[in-house]
């Protein structure tokens, strides 16, 4: 793909991704074709600061895990009120780096399918 | 090990802990609970410690009125720590293939919208119930 693309894509995108994740997907995207760029650029990645404001409100009902596709855990917070209050604190720390790392599966999946 | 391993199984030692806390030293009155802490409203899942150990000395019906869910918490962490143990100690990864796969479904419209109107009105009653 052309380069130029891919780095404005990267320059729009970067927050969603962890950083020493970026070289790495860059190269990806280098490797791949400019068939897969419409859909390279229909995908949508959740925001690492949203997550965290939702942490903070609904955290204890594992609201934050929920959107994030992780179910069970999200059921665990909830049934034991965000984990007696220990892991809703934790996922305050925890939940952005989680929502990087679900970005770049959804980047990677994207990607794979075509 | 897989990472869901070692978080339910620290989970657990942490969970047991505070129940053998409570049940042991009668000491309670204050609550884990972020929400009820900070807005007064109780979460859906509060009273279910309580529920436990009515569960624990026979009083089933009293134990539901506290809260319903203490039943399936209950059941959950007996069964949970006792499959990941003996997955751990045969190397097999049973419980993560179940876990994935119960998840799955639940992730399902169908299954969870019902869920959630259960847990909403759970939560109603623990409002309703003043605890």
């Amino acid at each position: 793909m052309d380069s130029n693309k891919i780095d404005n894509f990267l320059m729009v995108n970067n927050k969603f991704f962890e950083s020493h994740q970026l070289p790495q997907i860059r190269n990806h995207l280098l490797d791949m074709d400019e068939t897969s760029w419409p859909n390279l650029q229909m995908l949508q990645f959740k925001d690492p600061t949203t997550m965290l404001i939702v942490s903070f409100l609904g955290g204890s009902l594992g609201i934050d895990r929920f959107m994030l596709g992780d179910t069970g855990l999200g059921i665990g917070k909830l049934l034991t009120c965000g984990g007696l209050g220990i892991w809703a604190i934790i996922d305050w720390f925890l939940i952005m780096p989680a929502t990087r790392e679900k970005n770049r599966q959804k980047l990677e999946m994207g990607l794979n399918t075509y | 090990m897989p990472k869901i391993y070692k978080t339910l199984g620290l989970f657990s030692i942490i969970g047991y802990a505070y129940l053998g806390s409570v049940l042991l030293l009668d000491a309670h009155g204050r609550t884990p609970c972020i929400i009820k802490n900070i807005t007064g409203v109780p979460c859906p899942s509060c009273g279910i410690t309580r529920s436990i150990r009515e569960i624990l000395y026979g009083n089933l019906s009293l134990a539901f009125w506290y809260n319903p869910l203490g039943f399936i918490l209950l059941l959950l962490a007996i069964i949970v720590p006792i499959w990941i143990l003996y997955d751990i100690i045969t190397k097999k990864r049973g419980f993560l293939k179940y876990y994935h796969k119960i998840e799955a479904q639940i992730s399902k419209k169908s299954i969870a919208i019902p869920l959630i109107l259960l847990i909403v009105i759970i939560w109603i009653w623990n409002i309703n119930k003043g605890l």
